[in-house]
């Protein structure tokens, strides 16, 4: 078999188990005793996504998911990364800092939800402030790390050529820690994209989190499987197409990540 | 004395826990949280809003003793600790059996490959409303979802493990007269073992925020629900109390179980990346 | 040099998660003790004889006025007719739950009632 062609059987046959699962699906809904309100059956989901595609909710739910996302990823990590380096280059600060620091990233994201409502009420503010302060206790957290983790033999070799403050940091800092901030991003964005479906569920007025939550109300499982799909469809796009890129060009590139 | 034996006399000794303690970086460190209490408390009156709305450290305090004596503080924190325990406990149980199970073709673990990584892909939060369609709210809803944040990580880091074992070992063992079991035992796990306690603490990780998040929205006693109950009856003392409780109650989770065990395994049998890199 | 028994013992108690697990353990079982103790004290077996079908009417007189939790607890073990200032009324608990109850540290007394 060609290479080429092998490609093609392996592509086809990563699309095995999703058609099995289908297929289990439609057997399940349509002969089995499974009430409606458990499995929707296949077509019935079909004409809900088709219905949700017209009348413009799907994509005004799924944008405005994406939309808190990208606000929050940007700000978050805008202060937390020069915040983290800052705070990281002086070495009594970072210690003073670090335990606090830790203990902020064990309480990230959904705990501060309750807190929010009562600031910014229901809706958009809550949910950003929710997710931006998920990435930026993630990125202030990693930026430290990759600081900190720079050896001190190469900060003093810097300094011993003669470098002088803006210069360490173009020359030493910031190489040095780019790594761990580039990891950074990707488990931020992980953390925040959990923390933007969990927020939109209890304190959202739109999005795909508020959707599948709301079609609880009304049983209407189809909505909510359908809104389960598109959450593990747009993070499979963003992690695969995005992060994952990435990673591969930057870090693992520079063989400093072993796989 | 001769050097040799010198050097037999020479006994290394990790320090022990109340030198750690007194080290220099512990003392900067809680000085640390000191201070952030101090800003905190200090900024209340600077700010001037009302107790609600920014509730001050010695609020935060009062309404942590408060939650003492009145003896809900411990019980939400035994109701958590006990779902966390149980839910994580039955989750490694399935999702290690499930994935070794599915490995014990390799066409088998190739081909639901991709189905897993989907269902993985889908967050163990989004799973959460279609669990409580199926089972209303509650308990049984908590723990499911504890279980299945639980199982996929591991069952997605095994199958990944037994993906990466090199075929010339289980060639080898095969060439020598193994079974299908034999390579399973010899081969495939302790090849996948890393993999699969690595999974284990993230799945652990999961698992806490997801126990917070259902606990929020499905249950009447727990530490998220304190939380969340803090901030409906305006005693956002509470709340805040309910967040510090979690965070601590992770730490010592992170670093008394969790951490060591990845240590004692994952890390003495020569994969050290930690945790944290992966997602 | 085999390592002893001794070493190995050591090894293994030195580890953070078991001595903390032990710790943690042996401070349960101290309390669950001293729990049982001051449970009795406060509802003792005299006032326990008083049961009629297993079923004790009590009032639970606590330090505080009882919150949404303790009503919650309360109304699970019997049924709640009327609470004044710190203390609730049941009838028709079951004579464990009674015990159980007294056993709580944020329980002042549990003392029978001759119900209504």
């Amino acid at each position: 078999m060609s290479s080429a062609s092998r490609r093609l059987v392996d592509d086809l046959s990563g699309a095995i188990p999703f058609v099995m699962a289908l297929a289990g699906w439609a057997l399940l809904s349509n002969y089995g005793n499974v009430p409606e309100y458990m499995l929707p059956p296949l077509g019935q989901m079909w004409m809900r996504f088709r219905e949700a595609l017209v009348d413009g909710s799907l994509l005004r739910h799924v944008s405005g998911s994406l939309y808190r996302l990208a606000i929050s990823f940007v700000i978050g990590n805008a202060i937390a990364i020069p915040l983290g380096i800052a705070i990281a280059m002086n070495r009594n600060v970072s210690d003073l800092l670090r335990p606090v620091l830790t203990f902020f990233q064990s309480i990230a994201g959904i705990a501060w939800v309750p807190l929010a409502v009562i600031w910014f009420g229901i809706g958009m503010g809550s949910v950003i402030f929710v997710i931006t302060n998920t990435i930026f206790f993630g990125a202030i957290y990693s930026t430290v790390i990759g600081v900190q983790m720079i050896p001190k033999t190469l900060h003093r070799a810097v300094l011993c050529h003669g470098a002088k403050g803006m210069q360490v940091f173009t020359e030493l800092i910031l190489p040095g820690a780019l790594v761990q901030i580039i990891l950074g991003l990707r488990t931020s964005m992980a953390y925040g994209w959990r923390a933007l479906v969990a927020g939109e569920m209890i304190a959202g007025s739109s999005g795909l989190g508020y959707m599948t939550i709301e079609a609880v109300q009304w049983y209407q499982t189809d909505t909510v499987i359908m809104g389960m799909i598109l959450i593990g469809l747009l993070w499979l796009m963003l992690d695969r197409l995005l992060f994952a890129p990435l990673e591969r060009h930057t870090v693992a590139r520079w063989g400093l990540l072993q796989r | 004395m001769s050097a040799d034996a010198a050097a037999v006399a020479i006994k290394v000794r990790r320090p022990w826990f109340g030198e750690r303690l007194l080290s220099g970086r512990v003392l900067k460190g809680a000085l640390g949280l000191l201070l952030v209490l101090v800003a905190w408390q200090v900024s209340v009156p600077l700010v001037g809003l009302p107790e609600y709305f920014y509730p001050s450290a010695l609020a935060v305090w009062r309404a942590f003793l408060e939650l003492i004596r009145k003896g809900i503080l411990p019980v939400y924190v035994a109701d958590s600790l006990g779902r966390y325990v149980t839910g994580v406990g039955l989750g490694t149980l399935i999702g290690v059996s499930l994935g070794l199970l599915i490995s014990l073709s390799r066409t088998t673990a190739r081909v639901l490959a991709p189905l897993v990584n989907f269902l993985y892909a889908i967050v163990e939060v989004a799973w959460i409303p279609l669990f409580v369609i199926w089972w209303g709210y509650g308990l049984k809803v908590i723990l499911v979802a504890l279980i299945y944040v639980v199982m996929f990580p591991i069952l997605y880091n095994t199958l990944v493990g037994i993906r990466t074992v090199p075929q010339v070992y289980i060639n080898a063992l095969r060439s020598l007269g193994g079974s299908r079991l034999q390579v399973i035992r010899e081969v495939l796990v302790p090849a996948a073992l890393p993999n699969i306690i690595t999974g284990f603490r993230v799945g652990a990780g999961f698992a806490f925020r997801g126990l917070i998040f259902s606990e929020m929205i499905a249950a009447k006693t727990g530490l998220g629900y304190l939380i969340f109950e803090g901030t409906a009856h305006h005693q956002t003392a509470r709340t805040i109390v309910g967040m510090i409780c979690m965070g601590v109650l992770w730490l010592l989770i992170d670093n008394v179980y969790l951490k060591p065990f990845e240590r004692a395994t994952v890390e003495r049998w020569g994969t050290v990346v930690a945790a944290e890199e992966r997602r | 040099m085999r390592p002893m028994r001794g070493d190995r013992l050591r090894r293994i108690l030195g580890h953070r998660a078991v001595a903390v697990t032990l710790a943690l353990l042996v401070a349960w079982g101290a309390f669950s003790l001293w729990a049982d103790w001051a449970g009795a004290r406060k509802l003792t077996a005299v006032e326990l004889a008083s049961a009629r079908n297993g079923r004790i009417n009590v009032a639970v007189t606590l330090d505080f006025g009882p919150e949404a939790f303790h009503m919650m607890i309360l109304q699970s073990i019997g049924r709640l007719i009327e609470v004044k200032g710190d203390t609730a009324y049941l009838m028709d608990v079951p004579v464990d739950e009674a015990r159980s109850l007294a056993r709580r540290y944020w329980v002042r007394d549990v003392a029978p009632w001759q119900g209504r």
